[in-house]
């Protein structure tokens, strides 16, 4: 069993970026990946077929993929609202996703956190991106999970040059979850998983734009115990969206 | 089926930061991987003279000829960088490699023009640490480039070090403009751009390079082997075109 804690859909013509779910879900077989977790690349609400577009998207693959509201806490009480709105879906999506360097948004700053908290009420994790760049910096996203405590924070692993701050930020606020994709070096997922433990760890590829082929190579390669390997691989993503089945197969 | 490999980008020796790499360690390293042969280049030395470091590569290239190629290492804010350039085919060594970030230098400051302009006179390529906020930035290698559109550039890491994705367009301006910029693909894990690049760039202009020890072999290769490419691309990917664009 393999769940992908991070991929996109969207045909986005302010980005130029067009990946259709069919792609997506392409790329997982190529791959053998059971589920990926899916975001558009605009925001709700200033994107407004954001949410809509990703339930459609769901609906076509509804045993492969699953949905993640992309949101732009710039929106104010509407960003707050468009949660409202995903929460109305639970069986297509199961998470938010933040994009600072997109939204220009800090996770710790008061329209995110507003965002954050109503997603944690309605149990919600949300994602956010984590990386170089000023808005998405590990710490950045730190001090935004330790402002709403009882929310699940998921978010990559620093990027290029962030990797070993983001395994220090996340051993101080234990509501945060790395995952495995965006980061070239084994060496650092190993001690991601090393330093946290098995639980705070989630697979991921950024498919389609990652290659979910060498990602997953990167993470089977690393010579993990096989419950560690279970748990990264799949586990950890059914606990924190409390999936019932993967595939039709109960877990 | 066994594909040829020629690693355009490593680094060996004693390192400030730490992560040093003996020749001999370099050697099976690439045995481990099948690499037939690599283009190394010093680490930033602990006494931080280049000069000093350039020679002994000198001295491992000529140990393992055939094994290893040679590129060597200069900061060009020292007084005497251009004279060092001048010194590095005497050394055995076939190009430059340029580290603004661990040089504290903006690659397209004009005090780096003199060491270019050794580099041109010697006719040595120019290897960059591409990607790097503040220094080396795909506009900034692009400013460089075409101040001098008869040196050849390499760029690491595809030209940009960005997992958003928004710097990509960057690369593919620069790739249309400025075509004598090649580009290698350490640490590009976006499979899309690896497609998007070749299509730019063109697939004579891309090649492994695998910037040992901060990239892993194992997913390095594993990255252009998983990439939606024809083979032959990846032939060239892999040995052919660091062959050609090194005579």
């Amino acid at each position: 069993m393999i769940i992908d804690f991070h991929g996109h859909s969207d045909m986005y013509e302010a980005y130029g970026w067009f990946d259709p779910p069919e792609q997506v879900v392409r790329l997982m077989d190529r791959a053998g990946i059971d589920m990926t977790c899916i975001t558009t690349y605009g925001e709700a609400p200033m994107y407004p077929v954001a949410i809509s577009l990703l339930v459609d998207y769901v609906k076509r693959f509804p045993d492969r993929l699953i949905g993640f509201a992309r949101i732009h806490p710039g929106g104010g009480p509407d960003a707050v609202a468009a949660v409202e709105e995903a929460a109305k879906y639970p069986d297509q999506i199961k998470g938010i996703k933040l994009h600072p360097v997109c939204t220009l948004q800090k996770p710790y700053g008061r329209l995110s956190v507003e965002v954050i908290k109503k997603a944690a009420e309605f149990g919600l994790p949300v994602f956010s991106h984590c990386c170089d760049k000023v808005g998405s910096q590990p710490w950045q996203v730190g001090f935004g999970a330790q402002a709403v405590p009882e929310a699940i924070i998921i978010c990559h692993m620093g990027g290029f040059f962030h990797g070993e701050e983001a395994i220090r930020m996340a051993k101080a606020c234990p509501n945060v979850y790395l995952d495995t994709s965006s980061i070239p070096y084994p060496g650092i997922v190993k001690k991601a998983i090393e330093e946290l433990g098995p639980d705070r760890v989630l697979f991921a590829t950024d498919n389609p734009a990652g290659d979910p082929v060498s990602d997953l190579a990167k993470v089977t390669q690393l010579g993990l115990d096989e419950d560690t390997l279970e748990k990264v691989l799949w586990k950890n993503a059914a606990r924190l969206m409390n999936l019932k089945e993967v595939r039709g197969v109960a877990v | 089926m066994i594909r040829r490999m020629i690693d355009a980008c490593a680094f060996i020796g004693e390192s400030l930061y730490g992560n040093s790499v003996t020749v001999e360690e370099q050697i099976a390293k690439m045995d481990a991987k099948g690499i037939e042969k690599a283009i190394v280049r010093p680490h930033k030395p602990c006494d931080y003279n280049y000069d000093k470091a350039n020679q002994l590569l000198g001295e491992m290239v000529a140990k393992y000829a055939g094994r290893l190629a040679g590129f060597g290492r200069v900061n060009p804010l020292e007084k005497t960088a251009s004279d060092q350039v001048a010194k590095l085919r005497g050394y055995g060594l076939c190009g430059l490699h340029l580290h603004p970030w661990e040089d504290n230098f903006m690659i397209n400051d004009p005090k780096v023009d003199p060491t270019i302009e050794a580099c041109r006179q010697a006719g040595l390529p120019v290897y960059v640490s591409t990607g790097y906020m503040c220094v080396s930035e795909a506009f900034q290698l692009l400013e460089l480039a075409m101040r001098f559109p008869d040196v050849t550039f390499f760029a690491t890491h595809g030209g940009q070090l960005d997992i958003s994705g928004l710097s990509f367009d960057d690369v593919v301006f620069m790739a249309k403009r400025a075509p004598n910029v090649k580009y290698d693909l350490s640490g590009v894990y976006r499979r899309d751009f690896i497609e998007l690049l070749i299509q730019s760039a063109g697939e004579d202009n891309v090649v492994f390079g695998s910037c040992e020890p901060y990239m892993d072999y194992g997913l390095e290769i594993a990255r252009i082997e998983a990439a939606e490419i024809p083979d032959e691309w990846k032939e060239k990917l892999f040995a052919a075109n660091i062959e050609t664009l090194l005579g």
